[in-house]
């Protein structure tokens, strides 16, 4: 095979004949062009490769493609809505990127970037070279937003957490390099007239991908709306974006569970769907053959409780029996090693009072509350005790909020419990749930 | 004028009307055989026109020149398309020529983080494009590995990857048998434990099992234009 692809792309045929160009014909950038961004950028050519106006496989070819993007791409909004705004002016990017940049050059000398800003002169690493054209034009960008004194912090949340890297910026709204080439990316996505496909295509999933990554405030989150079930059991209330709505509820014992698409009522034994999006009319139970639950083998009466969470950037799934839980192992599509419990095992729960992080907290038959490290499968005491008139926990927006044995929701405030101004009724079941028809998005 | 010149005159006149009349008819006999000649030709024309197009489809275009698409149309990526349209129709039809070779050949490219960035790019959304159950089973392991074609693990923090993968789920979800994309997309959700392209599988998944809710190309764009207007 490898001898096959080696074959497959080293012998090119450039007579493709239905083919509406060429590289030769339409590769080339112009040589007035060329020296205009030689000029205006201040570019170092011979540190890029020397003068190239056509092979792409030379780095200084693939710096004046970026500027020609920069320079020549178009958006359906330019000057349309005056209410519009921007970091950057959607009409001006290239003019915008000149009165930035002091100078450019192609180095190595900082290899664990991709590139960097010094007063204005850039130096564009191995890193910014192997990028997709998308990436190197987003790269530019944001270099060129530091000149105006925009720096990073260090990461309080996503995969950068924890490390000594400045490499996340506050929020969207601060405008920093990471908002400045977020904002490009949904422009291309959103409102680029004259850019491939392809190229648009990755716009909109590179700003998507990294509106969690490089921001200490996430810019756009999986909505989350707040079940609960009435006191009767008879039907289910969704709260999402500020309003209740009546939901029904399959008519079986159980307690309300999260799931990746959604909520199931779990009998310990099945799952059975809640439907989140609309009311069909029925009432019969619609087994959950979508979410994780389907992990569970039927009548396995041995599973006193099952979970899903995220914790990082990771999605985890575990069963818990009597003395033991056991994690899914996703990479190779099966249950994986069990891990013994010190103590007697009662309930599971994604939250616990006084933490406004979800992740998996296993309670034992005398209520201490244990926390379950899924990176290292380690079981540790939180010193934390499940409050005797506590039926279920839940984060929603960062709050704890508590459902009481007397059906009662109160929100954890700084002093103290306080009845939940949101709840209207009184419940016998309570989860948060995600909402997959949209997003949530946080600009500040 | 005498007798004998009238005869003579009539008789020349005869002979031009037979010759012009004889000509007419060997004429038309010449054109005769020369369109059916020619229908000969053109028919063989459109047979082995039919042929060639049946044996693309049935073969895809050879791989030369396959190849030489496939990397001008990459090249294109880095370039200003003012018929974004035409370019949309041009990958179609090239995706449309592939063979399994070439789908096999795409399948190692995108698994291959050292291939050229936006081959790899254009290479997921040839396999979207194709439709077809080899294009499918390419894009649904290239998701599911959690190794690349060199044996190394993909770098989840390197977001270019997670991107492409991210587009790959969405090329599943576009499959036009709706029963056949979900349960490759309920399988991905067994394989996947990243955070970010499990919460896309899943949002691939409840919007082919609600055709009511908005695919998520539509979700991207609405919290993207919340963002920049």
């Amino acid at each position: 095979m490898k001898l096959f692809v080696f074959s497959f792309f080293i012998s090119l045929n450039l007579m493709a004949q239905d083919m509406p160009y060429l590289d030769t014909d339409f590769g080339c950038t112009e040589r007035a062009d060329a020296e205009r961004y030689v000029q205006d950028f201040n570019i170092d050519v011979q540190s890029f490769g020397g003068m190239e106006l056509c092979n792409s496989q030379v780095d200084t070819k693939k710096l004046l493609n970026d500027l020609e993007l920069l320079e020549k791409g178009r958006f359906d909004a330019d000057g349309s809505n005056k209410f519009i705004k921007g970091f950057v002016p959607a009409t001006n990017y290239y003019n915008w990127m000149k009165g930035e940049t002091r100078g450019v050059e192609r180095g190595q000398d900082v290899p664990y970037a991709t590139a960097y800003n010094s007063g204005g002169y850039f130096t564009m690493q191995d890193g910014w070279a192997k990028l997709s054209t998308l990436g190197r034009v987003g790269t530019i960008v944001h270099e060129a937003r530091h000149t105006g004194g925009y720096y990073h912090i260090q990461c309080q949340q996503g995969p950068y957490q924890g490390t000594s890297v400045s490499g996340c910026d506050r929020d969207y709204n601060y405008g920093g390099s990471h908002g400045v080439e977020m904002e490009y990316y949904a422009r291309v996505s959103v409102h680029g007239k004259n850019f491939h496909p392809v190229y648009k295509k990755m716009a909109r999933l590179m700003a998507i991908a990294r509106s969690n990554i490089f921001f200490n405030t996430p810019i756009l989150k999986t909505r989350e709306a707040v079940l609960a079930l009435s006191q009767d059991r008879g039907r289910a209330e969704l709260f999402d974006n500020g309003q209740w709505i009546n939901r029904e509820v399959p008519s079986v014992a159980g307690r309300l569970k999260r799931t990746s698409f959604g909520a199931v009522v779990f009998d310990g034994v099945r799952a059975f769907a809640v439907e989140l999006y609309q009311n069909s009319g029925f009432r019969d139970l619609v087994s959950d053959t979508y979410s994780y639950y389907k992990l569970l083998r039927e009548n396995d009466s041995s599973v006193k409780d099952f979970e899903e969470f995220d914790s990082g950037v990771k999605r985890y799934v575990v069963r818990m029996m009597e003395n033991k839980l056991t994690p899914y192992d996703f990479p190779n599509g099966k249950w994986g090693r069990d891990v013994a419990l010190p103590f007697s095992f009662a309930k599971a729960s994604t939250a616990a009072l006084g933490k406004a992080q979800t992740g998996l907290y296993l309670v034992s038959t005398s209520g201490e509350i244990y926390n379950y490290q899924p990176q290292n499968q380690r079981i540790t005491n939180t010193g934390l005790t499940w409050g005797l008139d506590h039926k279920e926990v839940i984060v929603y927006k960062g709050q704890n909020l508590v459902l009481m044995n007397n059906g009662q929701i109160f929100a954890s405030t700084a002093s103290g419990l306080e009845p939940w101004s949101e709840a209207k009724n009184l419940y016998s079941d309570l989860v948060t749930t995600p909402v997959y028809d949209g997003f949530e998005v946080i600009k500040e | 004028m005498k007798k004998k010149h009238y005869i003579f005159f009539a008789a020349v006149i005869g002979m031009a009307l037979f010759a012009q009349y004889d000509m007419g008819k060997r004429l038309d006999r010449i054109r005769t055989v020369r369109d059916a000649k020619n229908a000969a030709v053109r028919a063989q024309e459109a047979t082995a026109k039919a042929q060639a197009e049946a044996a693309v489809k049935a073969f895809g275009i050879p791989t030369e020149e396959f190849v030489a698409k496939f990397k001008t149309e990459a090249g294109q990526i880095a370039k200003i398309q003012n018929n974004p349209e035409a370019v949309q129709a041009r990958m179609q039809k090239l995706a449309d020529e592939m063979n399994s070779r070439h789908v096999e050949g795409l399948y190692e490219i995108i698994s291959d983080d050292k291939s050229n960035a936006d081959e790899r790019a254009l290479a997921v959304e040839l396999l979207t494009l194709k439709n077809n159950t080899a294009s499918l089973m390419a894009l649904q392991n290239f998701v599911a590995n959690t190794k690349n074609i060199n044996g190394e693990k993909w770098d989840h923090k390197k977001e270019f990857e997670t991107v492409l993968r991210a587009q790959a789920v969405e090329g599943i979800a576009g499959y036009p048998e709706k029963e056949i994309a979900i349960s490759t997309l309920n399988y991905l959700q067994q394989r996947v434990d990243q955070k970010f392209l499990n919460d896309r599988i899943s949002r691939a998944s409840m919007n082919l099992l609600y055709n009511d809710n908005k695919n998520v190309t539509q979700q991207d764009e609405e919290a993207l234009k919340k963002l920049v207007e």
